[in-house]
């Protein structure tokens, strides 16, 4: 159940990152592609990204868990937003 | 005669063998509005006209430039300018009678300073590139290859698309110097260049119409890491940089702008400069120093780093909206068949920039639009994309 | 969510409104300074709609709107950061915040970043047990008389806007140069000046946390709590400019009479209640711990829009006397201004918003 629900949370962020973020390209985004780093996730798209949890998959993230190790890639925001479920 | 012909002036031929009386008769009969003759062969009697011969800081050209402001600018160029220029390049690339020249840049455009003056001061040829030729790649190699050119002088664009669409590095060739200038050439194509063409000597040239060539830097080995150096002075200029920008004081710093007050001390490039062991980089110009969500960004700087990518051939960065939405966005045309992507290059930039400085968007185009003198357009890329 | 107040709250609110004299030693003995810090460490405990009520209170009734605004700046963004993140040893600054003994600035903006955390250019870097501070703030609220700074500084460059880091400087650290007070157009009873680190050595105990964790959080109030202050002000205000003209006449007859008159007060009075209502809820969001940013922002933009306009409205309405400096009138207009830039501009307000409603 949580598996499925991870792989869901995952499609639909990188959907996302790859539609908002990245102007629709797919062809190297993956679910460890270091979204900090590169420069994908800035101070604006971290904001929409937050929202977008919070509307799509009811779950708050709160402020102090908005870290660097939690927004690396798209694998571990997923693992995030799978374990504040609860 | 063929000039007055063609305007439809009258010309009067008077031999200078002839007696000075009959000379003296023939002008009061002709009323002559002007005189072409060497000073040698003056008339001397007191109806010859006046006769000016040029002096060294008499204006030899005037070359219109684009100007910030969008008004055309007249750079006056004085015989002492052109001179020094001319006598300095030719002796640089060892100009000689058996060299054949091409002349690819407009008459407007200073490079052709170089093609045309430095040939005559060398008693070279000059073989002239048809303007309709000037961005066919294919023809344009043809052109350089058939016509046993020597010596070539254009702008990194022109070069670059005879290597990447003209088969230029496959064929045989004459050169034995390649001379580029006017705008950034990626240091990593420099070296695919260095590396086609071992034996033929290439420069880096740099300097704005206002200065000529102030600066030289011949090509030995390329570092794909930093951008192509733009070298030492030359021309027997001095070369300083003023809060980063490239100042220039010397024998090739015009006259002044047509119309307006001289031109007084060194002149400012509006260029940023970076000195490195006695050798200047080109930084970009200060105008394209923007401002992108509180950091300054040298857009150049963006654009040396992406040039260096594996599938980029052509970049351009610009700034697309302003404030809180201010974006980096670039136009790239792809080096291979291979598109670059944004991913990748957002990568690369972040491999090489601080993060402020990676790219937001991304567009790949056939080719980048040029202005007249064949180098990029930026005010018709940032108007494409507003 | 309640709309009636309670007898505390109204003893509270009445009591700061009705103090006469107000200076920094009086709005500590009077719980403004320390109206949202835990009890345990000297504060008032308060939550965040009856930290509101107290500013507001204070707003109305100290006429120098500058001096309130410092203790919202020193509350705010000094001490609340630090009951909220701070060490153990950071709080023991607490007690002293909030009696007035101690005064907190904010060192956060820079020439090329106002609100934007990931354009700040000062830099923390390791060394030993500690930091380097290095860099230029230039407008700090209480920066030339503060004894405590929270300040923010770029840790790890890699990772933009969450690689800022939140420190707690003490006066008198050596490399912490501040200038004197600068002119400004209005909050003149705040000194604010410029804040330079220069080599400034800190210990690895001057963190405060994440950068842009503290900072939101410190913005959150502000722009929630700290712009009560201009409610309590336009409550004022409009009291006045209906005693003004209920009382003057113009050809024969008394302003309050002509509809032009009245119905430029009625809607001063719209303006503020419903801006009222959106700070109240702001507040009421924060302290069901709810998500509060879309209410604070439209919050902030209401209330700071019209406290200009009420000032605006009000300058006409007394005319030539309103314009005159002696009147007291015109220094709410440019008290009001700052509002439109302070903790965040209104650009800013309506990106948050924009990206809270998922645009």
């Amino acid at each position: 159940m949580s598996d499925e629900y991870h792989r869901d949370v995952l499609e639909k962020l990188t959907e996302l990152v790859r539609d908002e973020f990245l102007e629709g390209e797919d062809e190297e985004l993956t679910a460890t592609t270091p979204l900090m780093e590169w420069g994908i996730l800035k101070s604006i798209e971290t904001t929409r990204l937050v929202t977008y949890v919070r509307t799509e998959f009811g779950v708050r993230v709160p402020p102090a868990q908005v870290t660097t190790e939690n927004f690396r890639d798209l694998e571990s925001i997923a693992g995030l937003v799978t374990a504040l479920r609860g | 005669m063929q000039a007055a012909l063609r305007i439809g002036a009258i010309y009067v031929p008077v031999a200078p063998a002839n007696p000075h009386a009959r000379v003296e008769k023939i002008i009061k009969s002709a009323q002559p509005k002007l005189v072409v003759t060497d000073p040698h062969d003056a008339p001397t009697a007191d109806t010859a006209p006046e006769i000016d011969g040029p002096e060294p800081d008499d204006p030899a050209y005037v070359l219109y430039t684009s100007g910030s402001t969008g008004e055309p600018k007249g750079v006056c160029v004085s015989h002492r300018n052109a001179e020094a220029f001319v006598t300095w390049a030719a002796e640089e690339t060892g100009l000689h009678q058996g060299d054949r020249l091409s002349n690819h840049a407009p008459f407007n455009f200073d490079l052709s300073v170089f093609d045309l003056y430095g040939a005559f001061h060398a008693g070279a040829a000059v073989d002239l590139v048809p303007g309709e030729l000037a961005y066919r790649p294919a023809e344009l190699t043809e052109f350089l290859t058939t016509r046993g050119i020597t010596v070539w002088y254009s702008v990194p664009s022109a070069l670059l698309l005879m290597m990447r669409q003209g088969g230029l590095l496959q064929r045989d060739n004459a050169l034995r110097v390649c001379i580029f200038a006017g705008e950034p050439f990626p240091s990593d194509q420099v070296l695919e260049l260095r590396k086609a063409w071992p034996n033929t000597r290439l420069f880096n040239w740099y300097g704005p119409t206002e200065t000529n060539v102030c600066t030289s830097h011949e090509v030995h080995d390329v570092d794909p890491s930093r951008p192509l150096p733009i070298g030492t002075p030359s021309c027997g200029n001095e070369v300083e940089l003023d809060e980063g920008e490239i100042v220039v004081d010397g024998p090739t710093v015009m006259l002044g702008y047509w119309g307006e007050q001289p031109q007084r001390g060194p002149y400012r490039t509006g260029d940023l400069g970076k000195l490195t062991n006695g050798v200047f980089e080109y930084a970009g110009r200060r105008d394209a120093m923007v401002k992108v969500r509180g950091h300054r960004v040298e857009l150049g700087e963006i654009e040396t780093a992406l040039a260096s990518h594996p599938d980029v051939g052509a970049v351009a960065v610009v700034v697309t909206g302003s404030g809180l939405e201010a974006k980096l966005h670039a136009v790239v045309v792809p080096r291979n068949n291979k598109r670059p992507g944004l991913i990748g290059l957002k990568r690369h930039c972040a491999e090489r920039l601080p993060g402020y400085m990676i790219i937001d968007s991304l567009a790949v185009v056939a080719e980048l639009p040029r202005t007249a003198n064949g180098k990029t357009d930026r005010t018709a890329l940032s108007r494409g994309i507003q | 969510m309640e709309f009636g107040q309670t007898v505390a709250q109204r003893d509270r609110y009445q009591t700061i409104r009705d103090a006469g004299e107000y200076d920094w030693q009086r709005l500590g003995e009077l719980g403004v300074l320390g109206a949202a810090i835990p009890v345990e460490h000297g504060g008032q405990g308060l939550g965040a709609l009856d930290t509101a009520l107290v500013f507001e209170a204070a707003g109305y009734g100290c006429h120098d709107t500058g001096l309130i605004f410092a203790a919202g700046a020193h509350l705010f963004a000094t001490a609340l950061p630090i009951a909220e993140f701070g060490s153990d040893s950071q709080k023991k600054k607490l007690p002293a915040l909030c009696d007035g003994t101690l005064i907190g600035a904010n060192a956060m903006t820079e020439p090329d970043a106002g609100s934007d955390i990931g354009a700040l250019k000062t830099t923390a870097v390791r060394k030993d047990d500690g930091y380097v501070l290095n860099g230029m703030k230039s407008f700090v609220s209480n920066g030339p008389i503060a004894d405590v700074y929270v300040t923010y500084a770029v840790t790890d460059p890699n990772a933009g806007h969450l690689g800022t880091t939140g420190f707690v400087v003490d006066t008198g650290t050596p490399g912490l140069v501040r200038s004197e007070p600068f002119g400004k157009l209005g909050m003149n009873g705040c000194a604010a000046g410029t804040v330079e680190f220069r080599d400034c050595v800190v210990p690895d105990d001057a963190v405060l946390g994440n950068g842009s964790l503290v900072f939101q959080h410190g913005m959150l109030w502000e722009r929630a709590c700290l712009f009560a202050i201009y409610l309590g002000v336009q409550d004022r205000l409009i009291e006045r400019c209906i005693r003004h003209v209920k009382r003057r006449k113009q050809f024969g007859k008394r302003l309050s009479t002509f509809q032009s008159v009245s119905n430029r007060i009625v809607d001063m009075k719209l303006r503020l209640e419903s801006a009222r209502l959106l700070l109240y809820k702001a507040c009421w969001a924060i302290d069901q711990d709810d998500v509060a940013v879309l209410p604070a922002a439209l919050s902030k933009l209401a209330v700071s829009q019209a406290a200009v306009q009420t000032a605006l409205d009000a300058v006409e309405l007394f005319g030539g006397r309103g314009y005159q400096t002696d009147e007291g009138i015109e220094e709410h207009l440019r008290d009001a201004v700052g509002g439109l830039l302070f903790s965040g501009t209104s650009d800013i307000q309506r990106q948050l918003a924009a990206l809270e409603l998922g645009l």
